[in-house]
């Protein structure tokens, strides 16, 4: 699997972790584009993006009035060139003060993203789209359109 | 008696076969189109190419006259003054020489003219009849109903108001929708002889058709024919087609005609397209595959020998925005076979194509 997440807005070099089914992916500071991969992943995944490491005193406070903050926030979710586009807001974000927020990108405070897909990919998006807005009820016979139509083309050697 | 089940899957599975051969840019002729061509073969791109792959009503990319138009020297036909003139002058014998349909009276039409398409023709006539209410059948050219709808022009397709005097009658023969003539066009015909309504008849489709038309064209309703090259051979972006006349228009078309300042690629490029190809030559090298293909996808072969009718593959989960380009575009029943009969070879490389070429062989020699 083939991974590329996308970070904006990141202040005062905040750190993640990321992993895919309890596998580590990476750690370090957070990037404005990571791009990492993963082998023989199939059937469900978990990714979890783990804010860690911010202390009380990343957070500047004058006159009442927070002035920087250690934070960032998650753009969007690439899988196997595959952009989550809106899907990326089926997710949750746990702070480790226990707080849940559902369809949260922004990471304040340490804590951990989540959010479940399934491998390949592409049939997951389709299907939760459907699910979500039922709007493509041949999505699963497009799928296999598709998906046969590669397999036919591979036959052949490219141009 | 048999009853043609539309192979839907099938036909699906080749309209996205195709779509991503055309985004890996595997096809044997390309498209000539920039919408023919997905951006990428991402599932979204491959999907919405494939709603199109069988839409358009364009020739057959036949690779013999794309070798020989490559090979065309066109560019010297702009120092002829007398190019245009040639090839209209070409024109009517070319088609009278095509033994596949019947034009009686073909000679009245007298006054031919190079047009930038059919459009050209069309526009002009929109222009001369602009105070009159344009009618055509349901299921003809949308360009026709969108332009007129675009420009505030009057108009109601022939099924849904009595003829009127101040009426004026566009019909294609083979009509667009079926390939094939139109159930009514001899009663339209009657009646705008006995009312005095012009009629333009657009044959369109006829070079690639087969036993679609007879008709006496001494009607004195029927003031215009019209020819399009782009339906024919693989040169729709050079912009060819012909317009005859009973009398002599006097519109700007006929004026740029008159003034000599006509687009001479074109027209010698079709002088030499009609030098070397026979008007019928689609109909001798395609008819089988047509045959092929339709039998194959459960389809019904037209008389218009790119065109196969069947049930509609891309409704299927759809309730709306079925119409492709206009909503005027009715034409979704209607399978152009062009693209399976232009890529056999990556057809058959990939085991969804299995026609016998010497079946054609065979046919033409006996």
């Amino acid at each position: 699997m083939r991974l590329k997440l996308e970070f904006d807005n990141i202040v005062d070099r905040p750190c993640c972790l990321v992993t895919v089914n309890q596998q580590q992916l990476y750690q370090g500071e957070v990037r404005p584009e990571l791009i990492l991969f993963s082998k023989d992943l199939t059937g469900s995944v978990e990714l979890k993006i783990t804010h860690y490491d911010k202390k009380p005193e990343d957070t500047v406070v004058v006159d009442g009035k927070i002035v920087q903050d250690r934070s960032f926030t998650l753009e969007k979710i690439i899988v196997d060139n595959y952009s989550f586009d809106e899907l990326i807001w089926e997710s949750e974000f746990c702070a480790d003060n226990g707080e849940i927020y559902p369809s949260c990108l922004f990471f304040g405070p340490n804590g951990d993203f989540v959010i479940d897909f399934q491998l390949p990919v592409l049939p997951w998006i389709l299907e939760t789209r459907h699910q979500k807005n039922n709007n493509d009820p041949t999505w699963e016979q497009d799928y296999n359109y598709y998906e046969q139509a590669c397999q036919l083309l591979s036959q052949i050697s490219n141009k | 008696m048999s009853v043609t089940v539309t192979d839907i899957k099938q036909i699906n599975q080749l309209a996205w076969t195709l779509s991503m051969a055309s985004a890996q840019d595997r096809l044997d002729v390309p498209g000539e189109y920039i919408w023919a061509f997905p951006k990428d073969d991402s599932f979204d791109s491959v999907r919405s190419r494939s709603r199109s792959i069988f839409s358009s009503g364009n020739s057959i990319k036949d690779p013999d006259v794309i070798d020989f138009v490559q090979n065309c020297d066109v560019a010297k036909h702009l120092l002829n003054p007398w190019i245009v003139n040639q090839f209209e002058a070409a024109f009517p014998a070319w088609i009278a020489a095509g033994t596949r349909y019947r034009l009686d009276n073909f000679d009245l039409f007298k006054y031919v003219g190079f047009s930038a398409g059919t459009q050209e023709s069309f526009i002009n006539h929109y222009l001369t009849n602009k105070d009159r209410r344009f009618r055509v059948f349901r299921g003809d050219y949308w360009w026709h109903m969108d332009i007129w709808s675009k420009t505030n022009l009057s108009w109601a397709y022939i099924e849904d108001d009595d003829l009127d005097e101040n009426d004026t009658c566009i019909v294609s023969y083979p009509f667009a929708l079926t390939g094939d003539k139109h159930p009514q066009l001899d009663w339209l015909i009657d009646q705008c002889e006995h009312k005095g309504i012009p009629v333009m008849l657009d044959f369109i489709y006829l070079p690639n058709s087969n036993n679609a038309v007879d008709i006496d064209l001494s009607a004195d309703c029927i003031q215009q024919i019209t020819f399009s090259f782009s339906k024919t051979f693989p040169v729709q972006c050079a912009k060819i087609a012909v317009r005859m006349c009973k009398q002599k228009p006097d519109d700007p078309m006929q004026m740029s005609n008159d003034e000599n300042i006509c687009n001479r690629l074109s027209a010698g490029l079709a002088l030499d397209i009609i030098k070397n190809f026979p008007v019928d030559y689609n109909v001798i090298k395609y008819n089988t595959r047509q045959e092929y293909w339709c039998k194959q996808l459960g389809l019904e072969a037209t008389k218009v020998v790119h065109f196969g009718l069947g049930d509609d593959y891309t409704s299927y989960g759809r309730d709306n925005n079925t119409a492709w380009c206009s909503p005027f575009n009715e034409q979704q029943n209607r399978y152009n076979l062009g693209m399976l009969f232009e890529n056999e070879k990556l057809l058959t490389d990939i085991g969804m194509c299995n026609f016998d070429n010497d079946m054609v062989i065979s046919k033409q020699t006996s």
